[in-house]
């Protein structure tokens, strides 16, 4: 392999490591507490706060329910205000935490709510306060499904890691050739929308591909690119489109 | 005084009264039994007797201290004076034995080196020294309860509730667990009560007995009259009223020495009574050995063969009367 690829992956390597272990550090220390909290206040939890609970459990839900993709672009103002940047690995950190940190704290959830009441029971009846029923009992003993859940968690970051490669996809690529086809084939127009599916499967494959050949590089060719975030004009999308062949090109003829 | 008084206690489940105006009392060093069919509400007054559940209404004196109303972080210190041992043993799987049992010593707070030295005198107690370094996972049932004793023991409890110990162990470990239940009373003083469905356990362990069903107790006293009763409520039949109508049998019950019945006791008593029995039963007396109480019905009965029968057998009682047809 060529020296530009080994440094690629090298980089890409070290990158993905970063994002990944940080925003699931990040996703254990917001996640759990707040694993701890729904059971806690659940309706037969220790400390019943039904409203709480289903207040919290809805935020939880419609976190985890709004696709990566969508929370990315949607966090790019909030990014901008913890990091500063919307780009690069730092701030990839912020969206890949805050998508993480329901996902991780739903199966911690899980796994606490495994824990034998018995357990619980006990540690009650020898005068343990809900602290130490916390502290005693539903951490140590549901510590192999955390452990197992926080695993699950950091592969789902990685995946989630390579998103912001599609979404420059996305903007650049399958935006304008669908405004070029509905423009020059108005009488295609009804196939617009089976064909932004095709593109977007393809060119997710694409990303994914790629992002596994050199890591997180994707990303950060897509963020520095996009200096502006997702409200680059359509038009200058179109230009920048032509870097993108030319790019690959480059790639290729350096791998193969 | 007594250790646990409790008093008119009301519990119920979404209207469904799960416990109905239950009230005892135990006193310092007692073994009580309460026993009662799956349902007949023996959970919910263990867990309201360990302050895990609160009654609507009642009071539950455990050393003069109102559990039912006490607030929460009271109700915290005051369980430390409960010893709590379950079914199915409940000991942290993540926990060594010795930690299980140093459990309770650690939440009341406990130094380090004394919290060692206490847990080595328990293991010892219950006979599992060489253990302390094992997991649950690797013991035994009937070891794993004697853990879960050994940590209900930890923290000097002044009450030792017992929630079927027993329940899911093999005969031969429930015998030992018994014997060391029995042990920890002799030797300790410590009061115990224990709940089950077993009338075996109550035969052994327990001094008194309340016999709860559907939430309320139906019976109460020493393990041999609940036995007789139960007995005998199984033997009778069930159209008995307890007043005697025209033409009723009476269904008697005497108590003969066992040596009676080499002779034909039941003709003699015939002939003697100007009556006519028929034998419904036998069984071994609650009053002791060598005698037997037989269940008999009797036809034609008056003052005077009572009396001749009373004269002739240890004690006769009638127990109810049956329509003349049955």
């Amino acid at each position: 392999m060529s020296r530009l690829i080994l440094d690629l992956l090298w980089r890409a390597t070290a990158e993905t490591l970063e994002m990944v272990l940080t925003s699931g550090l990040l996703a254990v220390a917001g996640g759990l507490p707040l694993a701890v909290l729904l059971v806690l206040t659940s309706p037969a939890g220790l400390y019943p706060l039904p409203l709480l609970s289903r207040i919290l459990g809805g935020i939880v839900d419609a976190v985890r329910a709004v696709p990566f993709i969508i929370l990315l672009v949607l966090l790019i103002p909030f990014t901008r205000m913890v990091v500063g940047t919307a780009l690069g690995t730092t701030a990839a950190i912020v969206p890949l935490s805050i998508a993480a940190i329901p996902y991780f704290a739903r199966i911690a959830e899980v796994s606490l709510r495994e824990v034998d009441a018995g357990l619980v029971d006990a540690v009650r009846a020898m005068g343990g306060t809900r602290w130490m029923v916390v502290r005693y009992v539903l951490l140590p003993e549901s510590l192999p499904g955390l452990i197992s859940g926080f695993t699950v968690t950091l592969v789902t970051l990685v995946g989630a890691s390579a998103m912001r490669g599609p979404l420059v996809l996305v903007g650049w690529v399958i935006w304008p050739s669908v405004m070029a086809t509905s423009v020059l084939t108005p009488r295609l127009c009804w196939a617009w929308w089976p064909c932004w599916l095709c593109w977007s499967c393809c060119c997710r494959g694409l990303a994914i591909s790629f992002h596994s050949i050199c890591g997180t590089h994707t990303l950060n060719i897509g963020c520095r690119k996009q200096k502006q975030g997702f409200y680059i004009p359509k038009v200058f999308l179109l230009f920048r489109v032509m870097f993108y062949p030319r790019l690959y090109s480059t790639l290729e003829g350096r791998v193969f | 005084m007594n250790l646990l008084e409790v008093e008119r206690l009301n519990r119920a489940f979404g209207g469904q009264a799960a416990l109905h105006d239950i009230s005892f009392n135990v006193g310092k060093g007692q073994r009580l039994g309460i026993i009662g069919r799956s349902g007949a509400g023996k959970s919910t007054l263990l867990r309201c007797l360990s302050g895990l559940d609160r009654p609507q209404s009642g009071r539950i004196l455990l050393e003069g201290e109102d559990m039912a109303t006490l607030p929460e972080a009271r109700l915290v210190v005051l369980r430390r004076r409960i010893g709590l041992v379950f079914q199915h043993f409940n000991l942290l799987t993540s926990r060594t034995v010795a930690a299980n049992v140093a459990l309770p010593l650690e939440i009341a707070g406990m130094p380090k080196v004394l919290r060692s030295k206490r847990v080595a005198e328990l293991l010892e107690l219950v006979g599992l020294a060489d253990h302390a370094g094992k997991y649950p996972a690797m013991l035994s049932g009937g070891q794993k309860q004697r853990i879960g004793i050994a940590r209900a023991l930890a923290a000097h409890p002044a009450l030792l509730l017992c929630d079927e110990a027993t329940s899911a162990l093999d005969p031969e470990t429930t015998e030992s667990i018994l014997a060391l239940l029995a042990d920890i009373n002799q030797v300790l003083g410590l009061t115990i009560v224990f709940i089950t469905h077993e009338m075996d356990v109550v035969r052994r362990l327990a001094q008194q007995v309340l016999v709860l069903e559907k939430g309320r107790i139906v019976a109460r006293g020493t393990p041999a009259d609940i036995l007789d009763a139960n007995q005998m409520a199984a033997i009778l039949p069930p159209n008995l009223s307890q007043t005697p109508q025209d033409g009723s049998h009476a269904i008697v019950r005497l108590t003969v020495g066992i040596q009676a019945l080499c002779a034909p006791l039941l003709h003699s008593l015939e002939q003697q009574c100007q009556a006519r029995f028929a034998l419904l039963h036998t069984l071994p007396s609650p009053e002791g050995d060598g005698q037997v109480d037989l269940v008999v019905q009797a036809d034609g009965l008056s003052v005077s063969t009572m009396n001749a029968l009373q004269a002739h057998a240890c004690a006769a009682e009638v127990i109810g009367y049956v329509p003349a047809h049955s």
